[in-house]
């Protein structure tokens, strides 16, 4: 029997937020987003590649220096496969095996890029503000894309689900986040930049230090994930408590 | 006795018109607990009372699930009194149980629950999906008495599987997996009722276990 990496996860499930409206502000920084407009200076021009999208290619782990982001990151150049249809069928991405396809990336029912692992580049991470990001993937996506990258730097094809269990406290940490910054974002009526990097700063002090045992960030990693995200929720509508209106 | 195998004798034995070789050594029944005709009587006895037992094991086990259900079920009509929104902070506030794990139970988006969250705005169907996926926790935490409901659904089954409840996880699974829950079934067995493919599904060589910087990695079993 022939053994191939997974099936392509369905449109409706590959992404979180794509299309028109983007990727809210308050959203943290999670490998496979899309950002538009940048261009890679040594990489020369490309066919479908004109749009100038790159998707972010650091694991979470890697991409910050405490809550910022890195003064440089790495990012894979996304090509449009096609201009008129969603190429969303599993089996016509078989074999393909150095891309991430993104079937209608741009929301508009009728276009499919993918991301070229071939063409990796570390850029200025100035360069990929919040306000240029056009789409990030579910969880789902993420881990069909760690399945990808895995499978294209090392030939080895590891168990979707052990990935997501490998990359879970990550996962949990960036929902959390996104709670905690969204909250404060209503709370505070604003949901600028500037806003959002300062409840990000909060919330990233709340967490604790990963080398104490006891803190909320060792918890997100070992058995007492659920006790964690229990006590960031309570304190999230602690500090941020929502009128009853509705 | 005679020297005959077992597959003989129950062919003969199940023979209308069985006319069995060894009839010249045939004991007088009663006298010779191997004679073939009440090894025949012995078997046939067996097999019913196997089958009534089996029969009564499975009517049992159909009641017991009942008895599951019931206490699902009321809960859920609970649950569906309180406003999504109320329903959703209990979820996340009280069981710990992350948007991720919740929408992919009920089969919708993070950002679909996020919004439900901050508006409520949600049609009937996916009200009574959470307010289950509410009762389901809240009856492992109540009658099955796990602290911790959520950490339990996460857990891995089977050794070298990948699989866990929250994957089995749907209103209609709900009995065998509080059957389970509660220890009166096995792992495998709610497994092969509920999901037959899980051998070839969810067989991994690796596992997931801490490594020296402090994080999660993947690694051959050993």
């Amino acid at each position: 029997m022939v053994e191939k990496l997974a099936p392509l996860v369905p449109v409706g499930e590959l992404y979180d937020y794509h299309g028109s409206d983007g990727a809210p502000l308050w959203l943290p920084y999670q490998q496979g987003d899309v950002f538009s407009g940048v261009s890679i200076a040594d990489l020369p021009p490309a066919k479908g590649a004109d749009e100038g999208f790159v998707m972010l290619f650091m694991h979470p782990c890697t991409m910050r220096e405490g809550a910022s982001l890195r003064s440089h990151l790495t990012v894979v150049r996304v090509k449009c496969e096609s201009d008129r249809k969603v190429v969303d069928d599993p089996a016509r991405w078989e074999r393909r095996n150095k891309v991430m396809p993104l079937p209608d990336l741009r929301g508009d029912g009728a276009s499919t890029h993918f991301a070229d692992f071939m063409e990796i580049s570390t850029i200025d991470s100035g360069r990929l503000p919040r306000t240029n990001r056009i789409a990030q993937l579910s969880a789902a996506g993420r881990v069909h894309l760690q399945h990808r990258i895995v499978f294209h730097l090392t030939r080895y094809a590891p168990h979707l689900d052990d990935i997501a269990a490998a990359t879970r406290p990550v996962e949990l940490e960036a929902l959390q986040q996104a709670d905690w910054v969204e909250a404060g974002c209503l709370a505070r009526a604003g949901e600028d930049v500037e806003t959002v990097e300062q409840l990000e700063a909060e919330f990233q002090e709340y967490l604790g230090a990963g080398s104490d045992p006891e803190s909320l960030r060792s918890q997100l990693s070992d058995a007492r994930q659920s006790d964690a995200v229990r006590s960031i929720q309570r304190e999230i509508y602690r500090r941020f408590p929502r009128s009853d209106s509705i | 006795m005679p020297d005959l195998a077992y597959a003989e004798l129950t062919s003969m034995a199940t023979q209308v018109d069985a006319s069995p070789s060894v009839e010249p050594h045939r004991a007088t029944p009663g006298t010779n607990p191997w004679g073939i005709v009440d090894w025949y009587a012995a078997d046939l006895e067996k097999r019913e009372a196997r089958q009534h037992t089996r029969g009564r094991a499975a009517l049992l086990e159909t009641q017991h699930h009942e008895v599951f259900t019931a206490a699902f079920s009321d809960l859920t009509r609970e649950g569906l009194k309180r406003s999504v929104r109320d329903i959703l902070e209990s979820l996340a506030g009280d069981f710990g149980l992350a948007w991720v794990d919740l929408a992919k139970m009920v089969g919708v988006s993070v950002p679909a629950i996020r919004k439900w969250r901050l508006d409520g705005g949600v049609n009937p169907e996916n009200h009574r999906r959470i307010a289950e996926i509410w009762a389901f926790l809240s009856v492992l935490k109540k009658h099955a008495r796990f602290p911790d409901p959520v950490g339990w659904i996460s857990q891995r089954m089977e050794h070298g599987y990948a699989v866990t409840v929250r994957h089995l996880y749907s209103p209609a699974n709900v009995g065998p997996l509080l059957d389970y829950a509660t220890g009166a079934t096995r792992a495998a067995d709610v497994l092969n009722k509920l999901e037959p493919r899980w051998r070839d599904k969810y067989v991994t060589d690796d596992e997931v276990v801490m490594f020296d910087d402090g994080a999660l990695a993947i690694v051959k079993r050993g």
